[in-house]
């Protein structure tokens, strides 16, 4: 793992001065070392590939579909006419109820926890998370209020405080919660997981328009783009 | 009820860049049953012809991300070339002979730097799939530390006892991403080299 630490750290640009040069002089003189830094290069890149790799589950499901289709409409020409007539008088007629669009994209935000912290302050804060975990919400809500106002910036207190919010119907301080990471300096991975809460909230409370603009921008990550994708269409 | 019409190629290559659905769909549309043929009038099956096609519009999707990628032809003739220039790259891999359709001229002059493209392809595919397959704790703790995501916060994220702990880690989650992928058969036609992980 000696390997390992030391191209980790050359990539981090975490090598300085001796260390760095005597890592560069390997490079230098020893192709192994180099094609083993390259490979290293290459699967960290491909770690970051999350745009073409959600492209390519895109692709799985539009080919499906389009093989779908090939096939129905050789069989169900008759019936697709009548069921265009009645989809389109459906639409004209009816209206999207985005709170039904929020019940089925909602789910309860998987905590990942590992409870190993020596500390005391970290144990009783994962003991929170627990709780959200665990659906008892009030006292979670209530515990998490205490932490965010003592560390007003910990992205991720202000993420299930905004999530017990939301359990609770206190929508105003779920969405004040999630602005608050999304709009918080630096990076945080809560930032793309606010986002998502965020506008299943704004789609709860009928608002679409709201919803959009973080729908568009979660239709370019990794983890969220099908789903925001479909529910966008739905908003348009 | 939407109108079909027929788009530009400039609108396509836009449509295919940003993701839009409705493009990518009528371009697979478009495009899939050319390139079906080519695949099973030689010597392929339908499920080689849905992997072709699926690598094909990831190979086209990553040119079109290059600052400068420039279309000379229309899109359907690169899409197809891209396929039989991928398709014959199997089938040397699997030395089942020549193409039928071999007498179609490449468009492309220099196909050189398509190549260089499946070839990049080629090797992050393989990597990602790789590390798809890891846990969830390692996908996340890898991603994090690519992210550039503080070494504190992702101590907090993930509920570790100290950093030094969150280092360890990464680079054991490195280190099994990485013996996963030299024990994968195709690891060895990317020609990096022979490595024990240490």
């Amino acid at each position: 793992m000696e390997n390992i630490r030391l191209i980790e750290n050359f990539l981090d640009n975490n090598l300085e001065g001796e260390k760095l040069i005597a890592f560069q002089k390997k490079l230098e003189n020893n192709n192994d070392f180099k094609d083993l830094v390259e490979l290293h290069k290459d699967i960290n890149t491909s770690i970051l590939d999350d745009d073409v790799y959600s492209f390519r589950i895109q692709l799985t499901e539009l080919i499906q579909q389009n093989n779908t289709n090939r096939r129905l409409i050789h069989f169900l020409i008759p019936v697709a006419a009548l069921i265009i007539g009645g989809l389109a008088l459906l639409h004209f007629y009816g209206e999207t109820n985005f709170n039904d669009v929020f019940s089925t994209y909602y789910e309860p935000y998987e905590a990942d926890l590992i409870i190993r912290s020596a500390e005391n302050n970290l144990r009783n804060l994962n003991n929170t998370y627990l709780l959200y975990e665990k659906g008892e919400y009030q006292e979670a809500f209530d515990k998490l209020q205490e932490y965010s106002m003592k560390e007003p910036g910990n992205s991720k207190t202000a993420f299930f405080l905004g999530l017990s919010a939301i359990e609770l119907g206190k929508y105003q301080i779920a969405e004040e919660s999630f602005i608050s990471i999304i709009e918080g300096a630096g990076k945080s991975s809560y930032k793309v997981h606010a986002q998502w809460y965020l506008s299943l909230l704004y789609l709860k409370q009928n608002l679409p328009e709201k919803a959009k603009p973080y729908l568009l921008n979660l239709s370019h990550e990794y983890y969220y783009a099908q789903k925001a994708k479909k529910i966008l269409k739905k908003i348009d | 009820m939407k109108v079909k019409r027929n788009y530009t190629d400039d609108e396509l290559i836009a449509g295919i860049k940003s993701k839009n659905n409705q493009i990518v769909s009528q371009v697979i549309k478009d495009n899939i049953k050319k390139i079906n043929q080519l695949v099973l009038l030689n010597n392929g099956s339908e499920s080689d012809a849905q992997d072709l096609f699926q690598e094909t519009m990831i190979i086209l999707y990553r040119k079109i991300q290059e600052k400068d990628f420039n279309l000379t032809c229309s899109v359907g003739t690169y899409i197809y070339s891209i396929a039989k220039l991928l398709w014959l790259k199997e089938l040397s891999k699997r030395s089942k002979g020549k193409l039928v359709d071999e007498n179609v001229d490449f468009v492309i002059d220099n196909n050189a730097e398509i190549q260089e493209t499946i070839q990049k392809n080629e090797r992050l595919k393989l990597f990602r799939e790789k590390y798809e397959e890891l846990s969830d704790d390692c996908k996340k703790v890898l991603h994090m530390f690519l992210m550039e995501v503080p070494l504190k916060e992702i101590t907090q994220i993930m509920g570790y006892s100290s950093e030094q702990h969150t280092r360890n880690r990464r680079y054991r989650c490195k280190e099994a991403l990485i013996k996963k992928i030299i024990n994968s058969k195709t690891y060895k036609e990317l020609g990096y080299g022979k490595y024990q992980v240490n």
